[in-house]
This record gives C-alpha cells, sequence and structure tokens, in this order.
C-alpha cells in the first residue's frame, strides 16, 4: 500500500493558555485525493492545518508522505505541502502580483526569467492571466483568494492545504474557487464549515468536534446526515 | 478601499522614471548633499540647484503643483529649526524690539542665514519627492539594498509601506464603530487607548503570520528580486551631467560670491 500523503496518528495540542486544541485526532489521506476538514469554529481545524507544515512546534505523530514533521524535515515538508491561509493579505505581501507569485520560486533558486515563466504559469492556472503588474491590495476579494492561490501552486507543492478558503466571497466566487480546487493537481485538505462549498469541492469529509474526530467518510454521505452535524455543531 | 498613495505617479513613463533607480538614487542623494554643504549665502548656487531641481521636476512629468504641495507640507518641520536664526547670529542689527521681558533683534547675517536654509530646505525636498514619486517603492528599496542598505532595513521598510494601507483601513474601521456606539468626551478618549492597543495585537499577530507566509515559501533572509537591473551609459550620463552641474553651480554661486 502506498504511503498517504497525510497521516495524523493521535495528534493533541494545548495551547500555552491552557486552551485544548486538539484531543487524540487519527486519521489519513491518501495521495491525489481531495478531502475536507470541517467543524464548528474553534474545533480545532485550524491549529491541525497549522501543524502540517510545522507552524505551531513540529510534532512527529504527523506525517506527511512519510516523513514525520520533524524540525530536521521542515524545510523538505514544507516543500511539499502549499499553505494558503485564511486571509489572503497575508499571503500577499509585495508591491505586485508578480513579484508575489514569483517569490516563491525565487527563494527556490529558480533563475528570473524562469521565475516569472513559472508565475505567470500560475496566474493563468488560477484564471488570472493579465494581472501579474496589478498592486494586490487593489484586487477584489475573489481576485486577491486566486492570487493567493497562486503563490502557493507556482511553488509546485504536491499537497496543497487551503484554510476556510471560502470565507468572504460572494456565491459565484465561491463556485468559481470550488471549480478551480477541483481542478488543481495534487492532494487537497480543505478546512471549511461552509458545507454547500466542501460539497463542490471534495469527495471526502473529515468532521471535527472539540478537537476529536467525530466522523470520517465520503463527503456526500456525512453532508446529508442532518443529525450528525447537528449533533457536531454545525 | 482606495488610497492616494506614493505611488501614484511612479507608473508614468518619463527620462527620469526610465532611469536606473540605483542612479537616481545616488545622483539624489549627492545633489541633497552639495546643496546642503554650500556654504551660507550664495545665493547664485541657490538660484542654478532651484532651476536644476526644476528641471527634474519638468523632466518626470509628475505634476509640479503635487511636488511643491508635499515639499511644503513638511516645510513646517524644518522651519521649527531655522525660525530663531535670524535673532541668534550675530552681526549689524536691522531691527531692533522690546517688549518688556522679551527683547532682541533682527540681525543681517541672520536673516541671510535663514533665507539659505530655507532655501536649502526646499531644494533638498524638491529633489527627494521628485525622486519617490517618479520610482516605484520597491524599486527603490531594492536599488537602496542593492547599494548597501542592510536586507533587513530593506524588507522592513518596504513592509512598512505595504501594509501602512491595511492599518490605516483597520483603524478608520475601529474609529468608525467607535463613533457610532456613540460616547463622548472622556469616553472617547477612552476608546481611542483601547484602539491603539487592539492595532498594536493585530499588527503583531499580523507580522507573524505574514512571516509564517514568507518562511512557507522559502524565504531564508534574503530578498531575490524580480526586478533585472541595468546601468547603461545613459543612466550613467544622465546622473553624471545633473551632478556635474550641480557642481558647476556650486563653482560659479562661490566665485560670485567673493
Amino acid at each position: 500500500m502506498p504511503e498517504p500523503a497525510i497521516a495524523v496518528n493521535g495528534l493533541s495540542y494545548t495551547y500555552a493558555d491552557g486552551a485544548r486544541a486538539l484531543d487524540g485526532v487519527t486519521f489519513s489521506i491518501a495521495s491525489g485525493e481531495s478531502a475536507a476538514l470541517i467543524g464548528h469554529n474553534g474545533s480545532g481545524k485550524s491549529t491541525l492545518l497549522m501543524h502540517l507544515t510545522g507552524i505551531l512546534e513540529p510534532d512527529p505523530r504527523i506525517a506527511v508522505n512519510g516523513l514525520p514533521v520533524t524540525k530536521q524535515n521542515l524545510r523538505t515538508i514544507r516543500r511539499m505541502v502549499g499553505f494558503v491561509f485564511q486571509n489572503p493579505r497575508d499571503q500577499l505581501f509585495m508591491s505586485t502580483v508578480i513579484e508575489d507569485v514569483a517569490f516563491g520560486p525565487l527563494n527556490l533558486g529558480m533563475d528570473r526569467r524562469e521565475a516569472l515563466h513559472t508565475a505567470e504559469h500560475a496566474l493563468m492556472d488560477v484564471g488570472l492571466d493579465g494581472f501579474g503588474g496589478r498592486v494586490s491590495y487593489h484586487l477584489s476579494g475573489g481576485e486577491m483568494r486566486r492570487a493567493a492561490i497562486a503563490t502557493v501552486l507556482a511553488m509546485a507543492p504536491e499537497i496543497i492545504v487551503m484554510d476556510e478558503p471560502s470565507s468572504g466571497l460572494d456565491p459565484r466566487a465561491k463556485r468559481e474557487l470550488a471549480a478551480l480546487i477541483r481542478a488543481l493537481p495534487g492532494t487537497r485538505l480543505i478546512s471549511s464549515h461552509d458545507l454547500e462549498f466542501i460539497r463542490a469541492c471534495t469527495d471526502r469529509v473529515v468532521l471535527l468536534n472539540r478537537g476529536r474526530v467525530a466522523a470520517d467518510g465520503p463527503a456526500g454521505e456525512i453532508l446529508d446526515d442532518r443529525e450528525l452535524l447537528e449533533a457536531n455543531g454545525l | 478601499m482606495h488610497h492616494t498613495h506614493i505611488d501614484r505617479y511612479a507608473g508614468l513613463s518619463s527620462p527620469v522614471h526610465a532611469l536606473d533607480a540605483r542612479a537616481k538614487l545616488l545622483a539624489t542623494v549627492a545633489f541633497v548633499f552639495l546643496v546642503v554643504l554650500t556654504p551660507d549665502g550664495w545665493f547664485l548656487s541657490y538660484g542654478a540647484y532651484l532651476l536644476l531641481a526644476g528641471a527634474a521636476v519638468l523632466a518626470s512629468r509628475v505634476p509640479a503643483g503635487y511636488v511643491l504641495r508635499r515639499s511644503l507640507s513638511i516645510f513646517p518641520f524644518a522651519l521649527a529649526v531655522s525660525v530663531f536664526v535670524p535673532f541668534i547670529t550675530p552681526g549689524p542689527e536691522l531691527w531692533r524690539f522690546d517688549w518688556g521681558p522679551v527683547s532682541g533683534a533682527v540681525t543681517a547675517p541672520g536673516l541671510a542665514r535663514f533665507a539659505s536654509l530655507s532655501l536649502k530646505t526646499l531644494i533638498s525636498f524638491l529633489a527627494t519627492i521628485t525622486l519617490v514619486a517618479a520610482t516605484p517603492f520597491g524599486e527603490l528599496m531594492e536599488a537602496a539594498g542593492r547599494l548597501g542598505l542592510p536586507s533587513r532595513m530593506v524588507v522592513v521598510l518596504s513592509f512598512m509601506y505595504r501594509y501602512l494601507f491595511l492599518i490605516v483601513d483597520e483603524t478608520s474601521h475601529m474609529l468608525l464603530a467607535r463613533n457610532l456606539r456613540g460616547g463622548g468626551g472622556k469616553s472617547l478618549l477612552r476608546a481611542s487607548g483601547g484602539i491603539v492597543g487592539a492595532l498594536l495585537v493585530r499588527s503583531f499577530e499580523h507580522a507573524d503570520r505574514l512571516y509564517f507566509a514568507m518562511l512557507l515559501r522559502g524565504y531564508d533572509g534574503r530578498t531575490v528580486s524580480l526586478r533585472p537591473f541595468h546601468l547603461t551609459v545613459r543612466d550613467a550620463a544622465l546622473s553624471g551631467g545633473f551632478l556635474g552641474l550641480t557642481a558647476l553651480g556650486l563653482i560659479l554661486g562661490g566665485f560670485f560670491h567673493a
């Protein structure tokens, strides 16, 4: 059996202020799968996602492509996992869109021409061709989200993780984003509590409640189980 | 929300915009040094500088009114320093006043010095503001980095510029929220303290996430840029010529002053 893209084995985490965010979480995501992490506010979704790239202290109870998340492996793991932040403003920090998208490729050691080419390609993939010269803080919410995704795509990650990507988007931008996520290559893990959005872009759902896995199964099955969702604060 | 920002005229195309940012930055800094170090009272030199700075403004196609307004808006700060000069410079008295406990005199060399200081300040502002207006901020920062400004300072300055608007937005939202929930006088003041605190915390958390966003995209302390920098003969000739004319102005001023 091939190594799962993401394997979480009994992960617990307590914040410094004593709030228990994760309590023995176990699940795994196969390579190429498009999965969702759903749960009420404060269920531990973001904490879990942050663990995947070692933003919180590296924890070897998580493995990415079989590689435990440890300090030594962080560089390799961060190359494999692309993280799209909840607020695209956190992700767009350069003065123009193209500079932002090319930031990662340049850091990977590509030369200017190559980085520019990669960045333009990534912008095309998210439907923002011709936006390269635009100033990122003048983009609309939907455009900003796409640009943020492009910055991650340009790094060609094997796994893409997104934290609440549909928040703040209008219905049409949401539909377009769901279609975009569907079309992305590689493994996808999307955290959200926007159930319609999740139905549109993932096949598998892991339901969190108070830091524990409450359900794990095919998206349609879980999203149709009103009782289950209700019982878990959704 | 849209803001008038300092890059408003950076997208124009003009001979000044086309100059290599490093050449522009060096020429401006050298120009300001020459202006500031010119002795007091060399008014012919100041005239030459003013012509040169004016020519740079015109060549940049940045509206002259804009450059002048911006220059004058920082002028009071310089004035605060130079306003006492006419009274404290020794020399022949032009006008003596004696109002009870306050007495003093305006002297001729004092007045000349005051005029010199004001002109030098204005000329330096004109040149600097033209430079900043006619160069995209990111490019200017990168040029400064390539000329030896420590990379950390370049990053801090670039982020300050990048996120200033966000902080202004957040502030205006919080001010609006405060005003909508009423309260006047003292409570308003107390709320303002809270806003400053909230802004600090928000900025701090924002910076934290931003740093992670950079780390996750392979940042290792060095910024690599997309922009090619090419110093052409034209760049060198134009900035060199500009400085040459400035030096000529200095020499002429000294010659006629003596």
